[in-house]
């Protein structure tokens, strides 16, 4: 009795989360009427990028963004780098500045040092004479390459006086480099082809933490400091935005670029961070969202900041399949139609996940995308291994971690 | 985090509740779906005690707001 009524609310969670990610694709499919009431305006757009060590990487991140065109300016904030970063950077010259933080200041994570790029700006006159309504923040990793359009996307967004932040879309600019890389990347698009186009109409868009566009206005009227030191600050800013009343968009049309990680455990490294960082906000967030976000918006934030707890909890059913899969092929117990319907309850996502992916990576053939698409359902299963180290070294106290090293 | 519960996951666990039959190792896999299901359970009840917790933040709140 016991056992039953454990698998039936199994099954429910499967319900719940089949229901919802069919939601959210369904939703996702939805045209968004996006208003425009500040026509004309010209906005002042600058790009925060911090560094520490970044010297493989930021002399490219840089070419694109001078590029951009529109009123800029790029301040790179170097985290008292020991490489060559702050030659590069200043080799660069243009509308690119450099602020070097010092010791005991530096190194105190990425949250830390943009709110410390943002205070050097104020405090430097850069800003003088431009309405915080009218002057954009963007944050950029030091690897990240902007589309050269993003800003003309990017703008209209802002001629909605309620949208405090825009995040547009993640993608990997190394995804010909192997197969690792190319889920990666299908994992970004897809992340944001459905659930933040989808989020548009919930009100819960997230923010990431490349290519985040805000408002000064927005990130002043925040009681703390914008960038948290939590392990995921993009999280935490834009649920902060969301309670202090702004809305956030998602503009798919344009992307940035960042290096994928190319091997495995760099790769299970990365997303166990995310996921202690997530832990890590889920604490924070709750009561901000209980007491300050309405409605959808909350149940989706709050669904969403769950995520951990769900996926730990069905990381036990691999398990239990595989010693009943293995078990009943020994005793040739399953037929072929098992097994045809065993494929298509688990490989047939893979057709939504190919084409979701070829709508925005067309030099991908269809049959292809088709194949990525069954590979991605496996490379799900990163993420077990990732929460369960994430969950160790939250319940033994480790709360730091070193940054993904660029190649 | 960019993480959502992966379907392929989720489907397998139809698949070891509509195996055949019920072998001591199927008995084992249907145990592990059980603790699974159990979690599943205190997650519900967390959820409605948030729920209830919203409901009673928002009644103060109001209260507060009528009384000033």
């Amino acid at each position: 009795m016991i056992i039953a009524v454990g698998v039936g609310l199994s099954l429910a969670m499967i319900a719940m989360a089949i229901g919802y990610n069919g939601g959210m694709f369904l939703l996702s499919r939805h045209a968004y009427k996006q208003k425009n009431d500040q026509v004309g305006r010209s906005r002042f757009y600058v790009f925060l990028v911090a560094c520490l060590n970044e010297e493989k990487v930021i002399r490219a991140s840089l070419d694109r963004l001078s590029d951009v065109p529109g009123d800029t300016l790029v301040l790179v904030i170097d985290d008292a780098s020991d490489d060559g970063t702050a030659e590069i950077v200043r080799e660069a010259g243009g509308d690119v500045r450099l602020y070097r933080r010092a010791f005991p200041e530096a190194r105190k994570g990425k949250g830390a040092a943009l709110n410390a790029g943002l205070a050097h700006l104020r405090a430097c006159g850069l800003l003088d004479g431009h309405d915080a309504d009218d002057v954009i923040i963007c944050v950029v990793d030091a690897d990240g390459r902007l589309d050269r359009h993003a800003v003309l996307e990017v703008d209209p967004y802002f001629g909605d006086p309620r949208v405090g932040a825009v995040q547009i879309g993640v993608r990997m600019y190394n995804r010909g480099l192997g197969l690792l890389a190319r889920l990666q990347d299908m994992e970004f698009v897809v992340y944001g082809e459905i659930f933040q186009n989808a989020r548009r109409h919930l009100g819960s868009v997230g923010m990431g933490g490349n290519g985040q566009f805000m408002r000064l206005s927005a990130l002043e009227s925040l009681p703390e400091d914008p960038w948290s030191d939590c392990l995921t600050e993009d999280l935490d800013l834009g649920v902060r935005l969301i309670a202090a009343g702004w809305t956030n968009a998602f503009c798919g049309s344009a992307a940035v670029s960042q290096q994928a990680v190319l091997t495995l455990g760099r790769l299970v490294r990365q997303r166990s961070r995310w996921f202690q960082g997530h832990m890590q906000a889920a604490r924070k967030l709750y009561p901000l969202i209980l007491r300050e976000i309405d409605g959808r918006a909350a149940a989706d934030l709050l669904y969403h900041l769950s995520s951990p707890v769900l996926l730990l909890l069905t990381s036990l059913l691999p398990v239990g399949f595989v010693i009943a899969f293995a078990d009943s092929v020994w005793r040739g117990a399953l037929g072929p139609l098992w097994f045809a319907w065993f494929y298509a309850v688990t490989f047939g996502i893979a057709n939504v996940y190919g084409h979701v992916y070829r709508q925005r990576e067309k030099a991908v053939g269809r049959l292809r995308a088709l194949l990525i698409g069954h590979v991605y359902i496996l490379y799900g299963y990163i993420w077990f291994l990732s929460g369960w180290w994430a969950l160790w070294r939250y319940m033994s106290g480790e709360q730091g971690w070193l940054k993904t090293a660029r190649t | 985090m960019y993480a959502k519960l992966p379907f392929g996951t989720l489907f397998v666990l139809l698949g070891v509740a509509s195996m055949p039959d019920a072998s001591p190792p199927v008995q084992v896999a249907r145990i592990l779906l059980a603790l699974a299901g159990a979690g599943f359970g205190l997650y519900l009840i967390f959820s409605l005690g948030v729920l209830i917790a919203r409901f009673r933040l928002r009644d103060l709140e109001s209260r507060e707001r009528r009384a000033l």
